[in-house]
């Protein structure tokens, strides 16, 4: 599922917005049994917007995950999340004047699954940076 | 003959050689595709918090995907 996601977000966004001020976190660890570092698609997420890092511990799933109450208000009404201990398969979009300090500030909307929410996230790409050619 | 068929067999191998990489002469060629992609090892959730501010001023789109 995280494959479909990803690769709907290169698709349908990255490579629509190409000129897009845009920065993507692609934050990779394993959930599933079959998922190893070794089964990485370098050829999924290729758009040079794009940081990608291995988190073998699932560091940021685990730190997320106890953040989600707060950010329930910003939660895609759609989305499969029930307050696990590991947030994955997931989005959370950020406007551009979102610093970092204890917690992210600036969250525009997020969603579990991508897939579950890729119309609010379109919604949010036409609005943010006018609808694609 | 044989200097021909060696010929033909070079031709074919160079055309195959530089059909991969031009893009457009190899049917269905997505050159995107290939653009090196680098996976480095997160340094904890403050390699991410410096990312994150380091890239103020624009919209930043965090995925936490598993690889499958």
């Amino acid at each position: 599922m995280c494959v479909a996601g990803t690769r709907w977000v290169q698709t349908q966004l990255l490579d629509k917005y190409r000129q897009a001020n845009l920065r993507v976190y692609a934050v990779w660890f394993n959930m599933m049994p079959a998922d190893s570092r070794a089964k990485w698609p370098p050829t999924l997420l290729t758009d040079s917007r794009v940081v990608h890092r291995w988190d073998e511990p699932k560091t940021l799933g685990r730190w997320f995950a106890p953040q989600t109450p707060a950010m329930r208000p910003q939660l895609f009404a759609g989305s499969t999340w029930s307050d696990g201990e590991i947030l994955w398969d997931a989005y959370l979009l950020y406007g551009p004047d979102a610093k970092w300090n204890d917690t992210p500030t600036g969250l525009i909307h997020w969603a579990r699954t991508i897939v579950a929410g890729r119309d609010s996230l379109r919604d949010d790409f036409d609005r943010l940076f006018g609808s694609a050619p | 003959m044989i200097i021909s068929v060696r010929a033909l067999v070079a031709s074919t191998a160079l055309l195959v050689l530089i059909g991969g990489h031009i893009p457009g002469l190899t049917q269905g060629a997505r050159p995107t595709a290939f653009a090196a992609a680098d996976l480095t090892d997160l340094k904890g959730v403050d390699d991410l918090k410096t990312l994150f501010n380091r890239d103020v001023g624009k919209v930043r789109l965090v995925l936490l995907v598993s690889p499958t």
